[in-house]
């Protein structure tokens, strides 16, 4: 489905209508939208809540914008952006009154409520994408110009199975609940941003999934996360470690980094690297698939499974494309168009990293 | 394939009638281009053209600089670039993503470490310049310089003038500055205070997939004529199409680079030594090859792949500058005399140069005019040799193909300008001005035995009857 391009000024409120009136020309399902209630006890009205569904009826995504309050209880900073956590099922009005505490919710061995969120500017003109894959499976992209040249992404849908397996619902942003505030410079926004669908440090990618007897610990584990196999709210760790082809680029020696086939030496090294998946002699970037891999039971072996592939979504080097660009991929036979945004900034820390939609 | 001659008051002037001109159906039928943009710096000017087969494209740039003594400055340190070619580089701290650090205006704070910049200025004066580039494709969100299939060239094996990094005040390295955007692609230029008469003259040729631009300026000294050429577009490959599938070529009279040298303090207080580099001046501010014809490319410095007058898209797509020799600043410490000078040496055969252009690679002061006997009354014949691109590194030995429309000449030129050669219409180049010496001596060099004196003085004679350039209009 072609792109929706739209001009912010009205912040994170803006930006949740808007996503809520795509979201329903996508055949997704509003179960709540409503002004919600600040989770500091405060009872002022702080932001707005969205809850989707997607038209499988397996994915529940509730959104919550942010403005100048935290909206997660693991959050240490406030700020002004967008939240979303996924969960395996839905309740109207959770016994603890926070729009985070959703059945099966996405939650960190702590067992506190972890998701994602990026920061948006609040009445500051901003530019928002939002794309929609249809099929193989469905997902929503936003992809906010924050800052100019600089883009935050948000996305969430169903993984195209490989195989026969309980869950799908996949969500990633370009950080995670703990780190989603930002000041809105260069430095600020990306020295903490992540790969959409990528692996980091502080992972910002979730999958649910019934993984071997994981469900049935106790506490229960649900979602995997693309992430270190330790650690709290901040890394984002669910008990489970999701694999993904693309990676911050200092993943790339760490210790827990997933032996699965990955394109960490395909992406750019450091900001003026292109990168390798870019051709001098015709310019183009390959649109690399992003496959994803779920840990095995027992953890400690690190062995992974493919699970499926995210829909519509690959890795490319935006060496020779500009953000938000439409190009033909088997030019001129496929008629097949992708558009094309960096990481975060081409040239930033991610390099040339960038991924491309299908259209 | 048509040409036009005009005036012009400024590079912006000339991109604005060129474009009109270039775009004209009446005049180019399907070999009009079409204009994507034209916009200032960084954005420059895109037109579409057609590739070597009339059935693919290449984009042809051009862009106008201008630059004072700010201009680096202004770009280098705003936050996007400066994290982009320092903080997050290897070219500077190379920082991993997530350390946390703060920027200071013209430095950054890591943890408690103050890292501080000086010298960043590539420039080496004040100037304007117009720049060619050609690219494969044409991303309308994107600069000039970024375009798909342009320049992509690392500058730290240039020579280039690097920056000065300082570590809580103390200088502690020295580090690559990245090109200003625009700048590597070779070009026309001029001083800023130019056109000194407030417009110069200019001639436009075209054909489906090459522009070639000449000016004639003027400068006050010495008072005479200045010319400046630049071609962009498809080289005359000698291999098939899928053998070299993108055989893109900039020429132009100004490089952009020039040698500088200078006594550097830096690192040792009490004992400056003589430091040599590479920086930017399109302008006329110096006598040096590096501002030359493209029938004698010359680079600034001994390296593979520094700047020079003309680059070329390679079959593998990597853009390669070729050169003859080089000419750069060399220290000397005159008898008596405890600190060093700064001389311009003669041009020399680069050992690192492995891509060059014939004929005049050659030493070619032996070459006549044609053999005539018995001579004819009043007409000589010469020789006009197309300039080969020629590849010779120790894996790669490849005769690339030739400039179009673009010749050196047997015949020492006795006029510029226009000259009709067997009915057609050319222009006739200097070496940028007339009666200019292929180089001058100095002096300086221990030069005092009159024969050798003699000598030297005939090769630079014999030399300078060499460096011209011709351009035919007419085909």
């Amino acid at each position: 489905m072609a792109y929706e391009k739209h001009i912010l000024t009205g912040g994170p409120n803006e930006l949740i209508n808007l996503l809520r009136a795509y979201a329903v020309n996508c055949g997704w399902t509003i179960l709540v939208e409503n002004d919600d209630l600040a989770i500091d006890g405060s009872g002022s009205i702080d932001g707005r809540r969205l809850v989707l569904q997607s038209p499988s009826g397996k994915t529940f995504a509730s959104f919550r914008s942010a403005n100048g309050k935290k909206i997660f209880n693991t959050q240490a900073a406030v700020g002004s952006g967008l939240g979303l956590v996924c969960a395996a099922g839905f309740q109207e009005f959770p016994a603890s009154g926070f729009w985070y505490d959703q059945p099966g919710a996405t939650k960190a061995t702590n067992q506190e409520v972890v998701g994602v969120g990026i920061p948006v500017q609040p009445a500051t003109t901003q530019t928002v994408y939002f794309n929609h894959i249809h099929d193989p499976a469905e997902l929503i992209l936003i992809s906010v110009e924050v800052i100019d040249k600089t883009y935050q992404h948000m996305a969430v849908g169903e993984v195209q199975k490989v195989g026969s397996w309980t869950g799908g619902t996949i969500y990633s942003a370009s950080r995670n609940s703990a780190n989603m505030f930002s000041a809105f410079d260069t430095v600020s926004l990306e020295n903490n941003s992540n790969h959409l669908f990528g692996l980091s440090q502080n992972a910002s990618t979730f999958l649910r999934a019934d993984i071997d007897a994981a469900p049935l610990r106790v506490p229960e584990v649900l979602w995997a996360s693309g992430g270190p196999n330790t650690g709290g709210v901040t890394a984002g760790y669910t008990g489970k470690t999701l694999a993904l082809p693309v990676m911050n680029i200092n993943c790339l020696n760490a210790a827990w980094l997933p032996k699965v086939p990955h394109y960490g030496y395909l992406q750019s090294q450091n900001a003026t690297d292109t990168g390798r998946n870019v051709n001098t002699l015709n310019c183009i970037s390959v649109n690399l698939p992003l496959a994803v891999y779920v840990q095995r039971d027992p953890d400690s072996l690190m062995n992974f499974s493919q699970c499926g592939y995210v829909p519509g979504v690959c890795f490319i080097s935006t060496r020779n494309l500009a953000p938000g660009q439409i190009y033909n991929v088997n030019y001129p036979a496929s008629d097949t168009t992708y558009q094309a945004f960096p990481q975060t900034r081409r040239g930033g820390p991610m390099g040339y990293d960038g991924i491309a939609i299908l259209q | 394939m048509p040409y036009i001659k005009g005036t012009a008051t400024s590079y912006e002037d000339l991109i604005a009638q060129l474009v009109v001109w270039v775009t004209d159906t009446a005049i180019h039928g399907d070999n009009a281009w079409e204009l994507m943009r034209s916009e200032p710096w960084p954005r420059g000017t895109i037109l579409k053209a057609k590739g070597l087969q009339g059935q693919d494209h290449c984009y042809i740039g051009l862009m106008a600089l201008n630059i004072d003594s700010n201009s680096y400055a202004n770009w280098y340190f705003t936050p996007a670039n400066f994290t982009k070619y320092f903080v997050w580089s290897p070219y500077g701290l190379n920082l991993p993503l997530g350390r946390s650090f703060r920027l200071t205006g013209n430095g950054v704070v890591v943890d408690d470490s103050i890292y501080s910049i000086s010298s960043a200025n590539i420039f080496a004066n004040s100037f304007k310049a117009l720049v060619f580039g050609v690219f494969k494709q044409y991303a309308p969100g994107l600069d000039w310089d970024e375009q798909p299939g342009g320049l992509n060239i690392d500058p730290a094996g240039m020579g280039l003038k690097k920056g000065v990094l300082y570590l809580d005040g103390e200088p502690s390295r020295r580090f690559t500055l990245p090109l200003y955007p625009g700048t590597g692609y070779p070009g026309i230029g001029m001083n800023t205070d130019d056109p000194v008469e407030g417009k110069f003259t200019f001639w436009l040729k075209k054909d489906k997939s090459r522009i070639t631009v000449i000016t004639k300026n003027r400068m006050l000294f010495p008072d005479t004529e200045y010319w400046d050429m630049a071609q962009a577009g498809m080289l005359v490959p000698y291999h098939g199409r899928m053998q070299y599938p993108f055989p893109a070529v900039i020429a132009g009279s100004s490089s952009g680079a020039v040698s500088v040298g200078r006594l550097d303090s830096t690192f040792s207080p009490d004992n400056p030594v003589p430091l040599i580099d590479v920086q930017i001046d399109y302008g006329r501010h110096h006598w040096m090859m590096t501002r030359g014809m493209p029938t004698f490319p010359t680079m600034a410095t001994d390296a593979p792949n520094s700047l020079s007058q003309i680059v070329l898209c390679l079959p593998d797509g990597i853009w390669q500058y070729f050169a003859n020799q080089v000419q750069q600043i060399v220290p000397y410490v005159p008898r008596g005399e405890k600190d060093p000078v700064f001389i311009v040496d003669k041009p020399r055969k680069g050992p690192q140069i492995s891509h060059y252009v014939t004929p005049t690679y050659t030493d070619l002061r032996g070459t006549e005019h044609l053999y005539q006997y018995p001579p004819l009354e009043d007409e000589i014949i010469y020789q006009l040799e197309t300039l080969k691109l020629i590849q010779a590194d120790s894996q790669r030995k490849n005769i690339l193909g030739f400039l179009a429309n673009l010749f050196w000449s047997s015949l020492p030129a006795q006029k510029y300008g226009e000259v009709v050669i067997n009915g057609k219409k050319h222009v006739m180049l200097p070496n940028c001005w007339k009666e200019r010496n292929w180089y001058y001596r100095t002096g300086l060099m221990g030069e005092y035995n009159p024969n050798d004196l003699l000598a030297k003085e005939i090769e630079i004679a014999q030399m300078t009857k060499q460096t011209n350039c011709l351009i035919r209009l007419e085909d």
